[in-house]
């Protein structure tokens, strides 16, 4: 451990197309599932991470990188996490989400499903809709008939669609 | 993000991603979903947050002519919509489940059934709060609570204008190990209540508009925040973690025999004066040191300018490391002499405050607020900002009295506050 040789460990870390990085041990365990690993003693080779591709673990990593720098400041952590993510569209985020859950960090998790459920904010279903390209495959018998089972998810609702 | 996309990415991620995206939503965007496709439709029926916000209502029955007879058309729809979320819900856990609703002892049987679903998916985070509309007489009362055996995972609990015995709060302290969180406001059931116990993990106590106690006695080692009314029976001790305060008090004596044990570790004081009687004047004097004070908000719920001033002046002089002071102060007189007495108490200088607060409610002006500003300003050489919000009062107003108020404000103030201090009216 960095604590005992002075200096810091690095591990290898695989994507599922075999791109390798080197990421600080301290940084990489941010990842529940990569410190599991290093606490069991099984990260002393290449770390393997088969649901994940080199573009996505790249952009992992530099999160990584990023957010452990920073000392325990809440605010200041939440900010580096909102420029982050800032300039990343979607299909970014839904590989990031995919990748956050399978490494198991809640923190880039939350992030991410905090800045998807801000576009959804206030909007009515068919800009949901166009938005993510989400395909409706009901009838317009079924859909009525859930509408009305759902009829009290509109009341009292104002959307705003224009942005 | 761009726009359309054609593979629908979204509809492709794992239930408990989309579920937890959804969760982020208020409940009624959340159900909403279930609209986009078939994919969707069941996915918010996981959210473990079930939030029953209607604040759109209750501002309109707030601010409508005749509340009750609102009440009377709303109640019963929004009694429907957690009925059918609670029949739909599938969601094996809950982390919030949250009624906010002005309801009354006839839906006694729908809320009971609330509380048993919720604890039958171990709820961690509990409110039940039936608003303020509601005649005490007719408040739910909380049900033989043996029936709610699996509180144990529990972490915060709040009850407002239900009826709830000691015994029905003593028994979620004893049964529920992770509770941090209690808040039991507008009862009128207690008569004397223990919050006492070495497994307590208790952080925040909340007891405010709670009254009828004979005898309340507060032993809890963890114990951060505490809201409480002075009675004669308060009993506080062995608080060592206590550093955020807020008291009612019909007396300064009551209160500082009361707190007396935690006054050098206090942060935050929020002190609630509802009468005045002689003994006030005469024990200012009496306040201990608190060394460690950073927050001090004086409520001042009665008359008498003299007496604020010798209140404010003792407080602040035993605070030296005060940065934030804030009045709320509603019952002035509208001229006030400007009498040397009042003036020589005027004293308390103070180089740490760097805040001033003032909430009134600005419907009438008084000589009395330029008086306090200009005491602020003479005795804080640190002062950097004065903040007066002119919305403060017990009746909602509308927009064009809210503009006048904060005209009326500035007008008045303005003149005696010098460049460097910033200077806002909310």
């Amino acid at each position: 451990m960095a604590a005992e040789t002075g200096t810091p460990t690095t591990l290898t870390l695989k994507s599922n197309d075999d791109e390798l990085f080197s990421v600080a041990e301290s940084a990489a365990i941010l990842s529940v599932t990569i410190r599991n690993m290093v606490e069991d003693g099984c990260a002393g080779g290449v770390i393997p991470l088969d649901n994940v591709d080199g573009k996505t673990l790249a952009s992992v990593i530099t999160y990584m990188n990023g957010i452990s720098a920073i000392p325990a400041d809440e605010e200041k952590k939440k900010s580096y996490r909102d420029k982050f993510l800032s300039d990343k569209d979607f299909e970014t985020l839904a590989d990031m989400v995919l990748a956050a859950n399978y490494l198991n960090m809640s923190c880039l998790m939350d992030a991410v499903s905090a800045k998807i459920a801000q576009v959804m904010e206030k909007k009515s279903v068919g800009w949901v809709r166009r938005k993510f390209g989400i395909e409706n495959d009901y009838t317009p018998e079924e859909e009525a008939a859930v509408k009305e089972e759902h009829k009290w998810t509109f009341e009292g609702v104002e959307t705003d669609d224009d942005n | 993000m761009g726009g359309g996309d054609d593979d629908d990415r979204i509809s492709k991620l794992p239930d408990d991603i989309l579920v937890d995206v959804i969760s982020r939503l208020s409940l009624k965007e959340a159900g909403r979903t279930s609209v986009l496709s078939p994919r969707w439709k069941n996915v918010w029926k996981h959210t473990p947050f079930l939030n029953f916000d209607a604040d759109d209502v209750l501002q309109k029955i707030m601010e409508h002519h005749s509340s009750k007879d609102l009440i009377k058309i709303e109640a019963p729809k929004y009694v429907e919509w957690v009925n059918s979320v609670v029949r739909a819900h599938k969601s094996p856990t809950l982390k919030e489940f949250k009624i906010r609703f002005h309801l009354d002892n006839k839906y006694e049987s729908s809320i009971t059934q609330w509380l048993e679903f919720a604890f039958s998916k171990q709820v961690e985070r509990l409110e039940l709060n039936h608003e303020n509309f509601i005649n005490p007489n007719e408040y739910y009362c909380l049900p033989d609570f043996s029936s709610f055996a699996s509180c144990k995972s529990l972490k915060a609990l709040s009850l407002v204008s239900v009826h709830v015995t000691d015994g029905a709060v003593e028994f979620f302290l004893r049964n529920c190990p992770l509770l941090e969180e209690l808040t039991v406001c507008c009862s009128h059931k207690f008569l004397d209540l223990e919050v006492c116990g070495p497994s307590l993990v208790l952080k925040h106590l909340d007891l405010q508009h709670t009254y009828d106690f004979r005898t309340l006695k507060i032993c809890a080692p963890f114990l951060t925040s505490l809201k409480v009314q002075i009675t004669k029976g308060l009993l506080i001790e062995n608080v060592p973690m206590l550093v955020d305060l807020s008291l009612t008090s019909y007396s300064v004596k009551g209160l500082i025999s009361a707190i007396s044990c935690c006054f050098s570790q206090l942060e935050v004081l929020c002190f609630s004066l509802t009468s005045i009687n002689k003994e006030v004047m005469s024990e200012h004097g009496n306040f201990p040191e608190m060394p460690k004070l950073k927050k001090l908000f004086i409520e001042y719920k009665t008359c008498g300018y003299e007496s604020l001033v010798r209140l404010m002046a003792s407080l602040i002089r035993k605070s030296p490391s005060l940065e934030e002071f804030a009045l709320q102060y509603n019952y002035f007189p509208p001229k006030v002499r400007k009498d040397r007495g009042v003036e020589e108490a005027m004293w308390f200088p103070n180089n740490h405050v760097k805040v001033f607060k003032l909430s009134s409610d600005y419907s009438r002006v008084s000589d009395v607020m330029v008086y306090i500003v200009g005491g602020i300003l003479g005795n804080c050489a640190g002062l950097e900002k004065i903040i007066v919000d002119t919305s403060d009062g017990y009746f909602p107003v509308n927009d064009r009295h809210k503009i006048e108020r904060r005209n009326k404000a500035k007008q008045q103030l303005e003149p005696q506050i010098p460049h460097h201090i910033e200077f806002v009216v909310l």
